[in-house]
This record gives structure tokens, C-alpha cells and sequence, in this order.
């Protein structure tokens, strides 16, 4: 609840209003551009090289941090809105139409894969952080790997202990036949991405399974196996959501770059084969 | 081996305070003076002479008339002697608003910071040679040795409109905020032209007073006559009381420590422990049980306290006090006049804790008795930042369990926003030549986590043991930071910070390889946050974060933190 007021604060309904009443100003010159037999996909074309210009300033901004432009948060909010307001622009110079031309069917899809791209980030920017706030500490991406594999040494040498003293062999053979491979890599990441309990769920199952063959001793070292197969799955979880916010990246930027050399192609080719009439 | 490797490593006195160490005959005439006349050189060690002291550890500075020599607010480093004429000073409780011209802040241009932004990478840690950076140190040195012209102030008229007061040589100043590491209680100015005075930086003060016990008296001396005084008129609850009243209130006062200075290493061994939290409290000195006598009010001086009630087996802290807060103003307030009061809840030093204990006849006669109601109303207002917001209990705990009330300008993540995109850490190595002076990481309570970056704590301890004092507060707006050319490595200031938030590197040269003293062992210097204080955005990872996640914020601002936290 606090979080849709802070999204629907003052602010953002301003911004919303002043980019909507941007694209109505946008919407009527385009208009006036056709009620006076001029070629108006120049104008919007134009226009929407200039939105594109406008969201490469966030990138530029963002690598110039030491320099007093404003602070990269409101940057980002403008490139939300201007973003928001070349998806319309776009709209218009494309007619809403998908285009017959090799070239164009370049740039559409560009288009379409940063915009998309775009708009999932948004979101996702807004849900996965608070989804990893409620799993416990966060850790650094990086460090995923190595807290791994710490998990798996004391999986397996807890595996390894049970069948030294008293030579049990239900949880050296739980570990052999399904631990083994879950403590192995990254497991589940779909599920985790829909905060599915299935897998978790399972696993806990199995774990429950053998408990009835251990004595005292062997069901204090299978509740260590239970903490640490959550603490695995609470690194997968982490892993999974934290790795599609690193990931969208990866379909927003370098399809960026693209789309700014073909927008460059696309004006080029545009003026080479133009009737001369602007 | 070597010569110039050798140089590399820093020792002390490398960079002596003045522009050059002081010779002979000044170094004669400072001793010669009544404050260190009783000063033996025997009691000094060899490796530590008084003479080394006082020619590197000060130096002279010439004001003329109407120049500012301290400005209240700044954070001291130093004590004055006046060698030659008089300075005049105006009184602590003085409104100063407007008296001063602005201070500027020394920080990079616009061309510079682009030239950083395109400057060819260097290796990690890289640091340019002792020589090169010799010069720089020696012209910053003359800079700051004399005063700015145009920051001259006209004394007549600041002596007929404000209440003043006037020392002379061979007086001594400045102490109060040298010894305590906290800001300057009074601005100073020149009274004549070439009023010559001699400045003991912070360090060589902490020297004598650790090596003579006669100067120890003397200096301690000064500091209760007239840190007491100043004390009370700084406190709101005495602010509007006669010179009489406060001089009566002042000569019945106690100070008191409780705790100890040095609480840093128990207190690290504690809390690294599993569950270790849970047994902080009981490592705090306790200044008052619930439910026990009462005998004056308590103001804190410096340092932290928490209040606490007893719950079923344990303390349940209900807030914290610090510097100008007072603790007993109910207790006296809800009491009858000739009744025994008592504690209403447990008061235990955090670390350490300076107070003054006032006996509650003298609040009750001189406070009370006048504005009872604007007493009441400015003892609320202390605590207001813990009650207006509701924090709730875990978080309370977190703060003041962990020490993190301590900090002024303590680096903040709100996990509920952080898309761990590491903007932040990326801006603070922009900003350090490619060396991010944090670590993304710290301990975290729900969604608030207090990071691994220097806090720039009211209670610097990290400033106590440097013994060049390479770890120092920047005069004018209290940054903790580290004089790269006089840090010597030896980890004092790391293994004294509560919070692993001063890291060791070892330095590099332009080719990346380590470089090596005479005996072959790599170089360390101490390298933390310095809240960009030389960049003209202020700290970085504020700036850069794109998704508001991140702030620097005074822990005790419970008020602004909460709500940014929400």
C-alpha cells in the first residue's frame, strides 16, 4: 500500500498529466503538418530522433556522475516519461502499421525490443527489490557463486559424517540421489521467478522421508541439512531474481546501441531517396 | 636498496605542521612560555622528543587586526597560545547569525572534473611520488598559515554589539575543542595587527598531555573551568539564565565519564559474535538503575546514553541520549519540592559517556522556578526525533545495540528500492580514481541496511590513536578524512573504528607494481569514504543512484529516516 502511494504520489500524477499534455501538443502540430499537404513524417520522424536523443542523455549522465547535472534519479524519471512519450511519438510515425520494408523491419523490431525491454525494467525495478528485501540478507550477485559452493562443502560433509560414527546411510544416500545435484548449481529459477514453493516444497519431503529412520543424532544433523537447503534455496531465490535484473539490461542496452546506428541509416536513406518536399 | 623506495613510507613528522618545523630559538621561546615552562624534555622519550613536538607539531601564524582565527562551529584541531597582542572572542551563548563572511569550500572546478572524468586509468591504489606531492603540501601549508583578507570582520563594532571577551598573551584558546574532538565553542579575531600566536595541532597537544602530568592538570584544569561554564549556556534548558545563576549552577556541577574511551575492540569482539547483540547492554556502565535514588539532573556532554526500562528478564531501551540532552528533567518536574525522587527508568553509557551532574535544589531554584513550562517544552523537543515518527522496538534495538547512532553521515540502503545495479560503487570509484572506497554490504534490519562506508561519527574514535594525525576532521564541515601524505599505515585508526569501515590498501606505482619499503615489505595506507569532499557534487553514490535507494542521513535524525525508509 505505501508503495502504490509513494508510485501515485503528487509528482508522478504531474509528470503523467504534463507528458500527456506534451503528446497532445505533439499529437495537433502533427496534424496541422497534414492539414497543410506537408510531409509530416519528417516532423515526427525528427521529433522521434530527438526523444531517442533526450533518453541517451541517462546514459551519459549516469557515466559523468561527478559533474553537478542533477542527480541520476531524476534523469531516470525523465527518461521514464520521455520514454513513455517516444512509445506514442513512435505510434504516430510508424501509423501504427507494421512497415514493408527490410530496413524498417530493422528498426521496428529494434524499437520494439528497447521499448519493451524498457517497460519491463520499470516494473521489474519495482517489484524484484522488494521481493529480495523479504528473503532474508541480501548478498551480492557476485558472491552467489561462492556461498554455493561453502552450501555444498557443508552438505556434503555433513552427508559424509552420517555414515562415519554410526554408518547411516539414508541421508549420505538423500545427499547421493537428489542434495547432490540441487546444492550442485542454481536450481528451480522459474519457479523462483513465479515465487513458486513447489520445488522447496518437495525437497523438505524428501527430507521429511527419512527422518523416521535416523536416531537423535542423525536427526540433529538432518536439521542441519533442512538449514542449509533453505539457505540454498534463499541463494537461489536471490540468484534467480537478482540475475533477471542484471538480465533485462542485457535486452535494453546493446538492441540501444543498435537502434541508434540504424536511426542514423534510417535518416540517411530517408533524405538520399527524399522527393525534396519537406 | 633503494633511497627513493625508502622515502615512500611516510613517518611521522615527514610533514611537519607549518610550512617547515620550527627552529631552535621559536622552539626555546614556545617553552619558555608559563603554560610549558614546567615541561621537562627528560620526561619525553627518546623517540619522542618535547622539542620534535612542539617544532613540528605547531607553528606560528600572524593575524591582523579583524581576522578570523576560529569560527565557532568549525571542528578544532588545534590549541592557540598568543605569543604577541590580543584576540578577542565572542561569548558561546552570542547569536551569531550573519557577524561571519561565508566559508568557501575547497573543491575541484568544472574543467578539472571533466579532466578526471578523461584522465587515463591508473592502476589500482596508485599513488604519485612523495616528491611531487611534497609541493602541493608545502603551498597548501602556506595557504592555510595565514588568514583570508577578505574574511576580515570589524572588531569595534562586533565589541559594541555583541557580548565579548578578550585574552591576551601569553593566554591560551582553543583547547576545548582540540581535546574533545568536537566543533569550536566561540569565534576568535584578531584584536591588533600582528597578533602572533602559536598553534599546537591536535596530536602534539595529546603528546605533552600523555608525557607531563603537570601539563595534563594544567590542561584538564582549563578545560572543566571553562568547558563547564560554556557547556551550560550551549544547553537550551540553561539558556536564559544570569551569569550569577550559571556561575552558581557551574561551581556545584560535577563532570562525570562513564564508560570507557576505549570501548572500540570489546565492543567489536562482541557483536561479531553469534547473538551478540543480545549481550551489548550488559557490557554499558550503568549511571542510574531504574527505581533507585536520585540525586541532580544529568547533562550529556559528549558521548551516548541509553534509557532503558526493566521487562520481565531484561531491559527494554526506550531511547537514547546525546550531546545536550538531558535526563531527570521528569523525575524533577513530577516530584514534590522536598520529596525523594526516584529513577524512573535505567541509564547505561553507550562506549562512553561525559556528563554534568547538576543537584536538583539548583535546577529547581535557578530552571524551574522561571520557565518550568519552557523547560518542560525544550526537554520534549530533545526527544521529539525518537516520538514524532514511530519506530518501532526491533529498530530501535538495531540502531542503539550496533553503535549506529554515532553516525552523522551514515551511508543508507532502502532494500525495498536497491536494484542492486552497484551505481553507487561504481560513482565512488569515478570519483577515486577507480578505488570504491565502500562495499555494497552491511548489517540490515528489514529493509533498512546500514552500509560499510565511514559514518563520519559525532564520536570519532578512529581520530584518537593516529599519531600523525593523517585522520582528521576538515575544519569546516566536520568530514572525517585521511591525509594520504601523512597516513604512516599503521592501522591505528582501522582497528579502532567500531564499524570495519577504514580499510588498508597497499599502495601502487604508475607501472602497478606494489610499492616496497627498504626492508621489501609492501606500503599500506588507510583508506576510507570521504564523502567526496573534494568533488563538486558531494558524495557520489547519492548522486548516482537512479532509483532513490540510497542516502546519507544522521542516524539520530530519526524523523527524516523513517520517513525516507517508508
Amino acid at each position: 500500500m505505501a508503495q502504490m502511494s509513494r508510485a501515485l504520489s503528487k509528482g508522478t500524477l504531474l509528470s503523467v498529466v504534463l507528458t500527456g499534455f506534451v503528446f497532445i501538443l505533439f499529437f495537433l502540430a502533427n496534424k496541422g503538418y497534414g492539414v497543410a499537404l506537408r510531409d509530416a513524417k519528417y516532423f515526427n520522424g525528427w521529433i522521434l530522433a530527438s526523444c531517442m536523443a533526450v533518453l541517451m542523455f541517462f546514459t551519459l549522465r549516469k557515466r559523468m556522475v561527478i559533474l553537478p547535472f542533477g542527480r541520476v534519479r531524476f534523469w531516470l524519471l525523465i527518461h521514464y516519461y520521455v520514454g513513455f512519450l517516444t512509445i506514442g511519438v513512435f505510434w504516430i510515425h510508424s501509423r501504427g502499421l507494421f512497415p514493408d520494408s527490410p530496413m524498417e523491419w530493422l528498426l521496428w523490431t529494434l524499437f520494439i525490443l528497447v521499448a519493451v525491454s524498457g517497460v519491463i525494467g520499470v516494473i521489474i525495478s519495482k517489484i524484484v527489490p522488494h521481493r529480495l528485501a523479504s528473503q532474508g540478507e541480501r548478498v551480492i550477485f557476485e558472491r552467489i557463486p561462492i556461498f554455493r559452493a561453502q552450501l555444498a562443502a557443508d552438505a556434503e560433509a555433513l552427508a559424509l559424517d552420517s555414515i562415519g560414527g554410526e554408518n547411516e546411510v539414508s541421508l549420505a544416500e538423500l545427499h547421493k540421489n537428489v542434495l547432490a545435484a540441487y546444492f550442485a548449481r542454481p536450481r528451480n529459477i522459474l519457479a523462483h521467478l513465479r515465487m513458486s514453493n513447489r520445488p522447496i516444497a518437495r525437497i523438505r519431503s524428501e527430507l521429511d522421508t527419512v527422518e523416521r529412520y535416523l536416531d537423535d543424532e542423525g536427526k540433529v544433523r538432518l536439521g542441519k541439512m533442512r538449514d542449509l537447503v533453505e539457505a540454498k534455496n534463499n541463494l537461489d531465490i536471490q540468484y534467480a531474481n537478482a540475475g533477471l535484473l542484471k538480465l533485462w539490461l542485457f535486452l535494453h542496452i546493446p538492441p540501444t546501441f543498435a537502434l541508434f546506428v540504424a536511426i542514423i541509416a534510417h535518416v540517411v536513406i530517408e533524405y538520399a531517396f527524399s522527393t525534396g518536399i519537406p | 636498496m633503494n633511497k627513493e623506495l625508502h622515502d615512500e613510507r611516510n613517518r611521522r613528522w615527514d610533514e611537519p605542521f607549518g610550512e617547515e618545523a620550527l627552529d631552535g630559538d621559536v622552539v626555546a621561546r614556545i617553552l619558555s612560555l608559563p603554560d610549558f615552562e614546567d615541561l621537562r624534555p627528560a620526561d619525553f622519550p627518546e623517540w619522542l622528543p618535547l622539542e620534535g613536538i612542539i617544532a613540528n607539531d605547531g607553528r606560528l601564524r600572524r593575524f591582523q587586526r579583524g581576522d578570523v582565527i576560529i569560527r565557532k562551529g568549525d571542528y578544532g584541531n588545534s590549541l592557540f597560545v598568543i605569543l604577541e597582542g590580543t584576540v578577542v572572542g565572542l561569548a558561546p551563548s552570542s547569536d551569531e547569525e550573519g557577524v561571519l563572511p561565508g566559508t568557501t569550500v575547497n573543491r575541484k572546478s568544472l574543467s578539472r572534473s571533466l579532466m578526471q572524468l578523461f584522465a587515463r586509468a591508473k592502476p589500482p591504489e596508485y599513488r604519485a611520488s612523495r616528491t611531487a606531492n611534497n609541493d602541493v603540501q608545502k603551498s597548501l601549508a602556506r595557504l592555510t598559515e595565514g588568514a583570508d583578507p577578505s574574511q576580515r570582520v570589524n572588531v569595534d563594532d562586533l565589541v559594541s554589539r555583541y557580548s565579548t571577551f578578550t585574552l591576551q598573551a601569553p593566554q591560551m584558546f582553543g583547547e576545548l575543542a582540540a581535546l574533545t574532538r568536537s566543533p569550536r565553542s566561540a569565534s576568535v579575531f584578531a584584536f591588533e595587527d600582528d597578533t602572533l600566536l602559536f598553534e599546537l595541532r591536535w596530536q602534539g597537544l595529546r603528546e605533552i598531555r600523555n608525557w607531563s602530568s603537570s601539563f595534563k592538570q594544567r590542561i584538564d584544569r582549563l578545560y572543566h573551568e571553562r568547558g563547564l561554564a560554556i557547556r551550560l549556556q550551549e544547553c537550551p534548558a540553561f539558556k536564559n539564565l544570569s551569569k550569577s545563576a550559571l556561575d552558581e549552577i557551574a561551581k556545584e556541577s560535577l563532570f562525570e565519564t562513564y564508560g570507557s574511551f576505549d570501548w572500540t575492540h570489546r565492543f567489536k569482539s562482541t557483536i561479531g559474535r553469534r547473538a551478540g547483540t543480545d549481550r551489548v547492554i550488559e557490557q554499558e556502565q550503568l549511571i542510574y538503575q531504574e527505581g533507585t535514588h536520585f540525586d541532580g539532573l544529568l547533562l550529556i556532554n559528549s558521548g551516548f546514553a541509553r534509557v532503558s526500562e526493566h521487562i520481565d528478564h531484561g531491559e527494554r531501551t526506550i531511547g537514547y541520549l546525546s550531546r545536550n540532552d538531558t535526563y531527570g528533567l521528569d523525575e524533577i518536574l513530577g516530584s514534590p519540592d522536598n520529596g525523594s525522587i526516584t529513577a524512573r527508568t535505567s541509564l547505561r553509557a553507550i562506549g562512553y559517556v561525559d556528563i554534568i551532574r547538576i543537584p536538583t535544589y539548583l535546577v529547581r531554584k535557578h530552571v524551574l522556578s522561571h520557565q518550568p513550562i519552557a523547560v518542560a517544552e525544550n526537554a520534549k523537543a530533545a526527544t521529539m526525533s525518537d516520538s514524532s515518527e514511530d519506530m518501532r522496538q526491533g529498530l530501535m534495538d538495531f540502531f542503539v545495540d550496533r553503535r549506529f547512532i554515532n553516525g552523522e553521515k551514515a551511508m543508507v540502503i532502502n532494500l525495498d528500492r536497491c536494484v542492486g545495479c552497484d551505481d553507487c560503487v561504481r560513482a565512488c570509484a569515478t570519483a577515486h580514481d577507480n578505488n570504491p572506497r565502500f562495499t555494497r554490504h552491511g548489517p540490515t534490519y528489514e529493509s533498512a541496511m546500514v552500509v560499510n562506508a565511514c559514518m563520519h561519527c559525532t564520536d570519532a574514535v578512529c581520530l584518537i590513536g593516529c599519531p600523525t594525525g593523517a585522520i582528521h576532521r576538515l575544519e569546516d564541515t566536520g568530514t572525517v578524512v585521511i591525509d594520504d601524505n601523512t597516513c604512516i599505515g599503521c592501522e591505528t585508526c582501522a582497528n579502532s573504528c567500531p564499524y570495519n569501515n577504514i580499510r588498508m590498501v597497499d599502495i601502487r606505482d604508475e607501472s602497478g607494481a606494489f610499492m616496497l619499503d627498504r626492508e621489501g615489505k609492501t606500503i599500506s595506507r588507510a583508506t576510507k569514504c570521504d564523502l567526496c569532499a573534494s568533488q563538486l557534487t558531494g558524495p557520489a553514490c547519492v548522486q548516482a543512484c537512479p532509483h532513490d535507494a540510497l542516502v546519507r542521513v544522521n542516524i539520530r535524525d530519526t524523523e527524516k529516516l523513517l520517513k525516507w525508509l517508508r
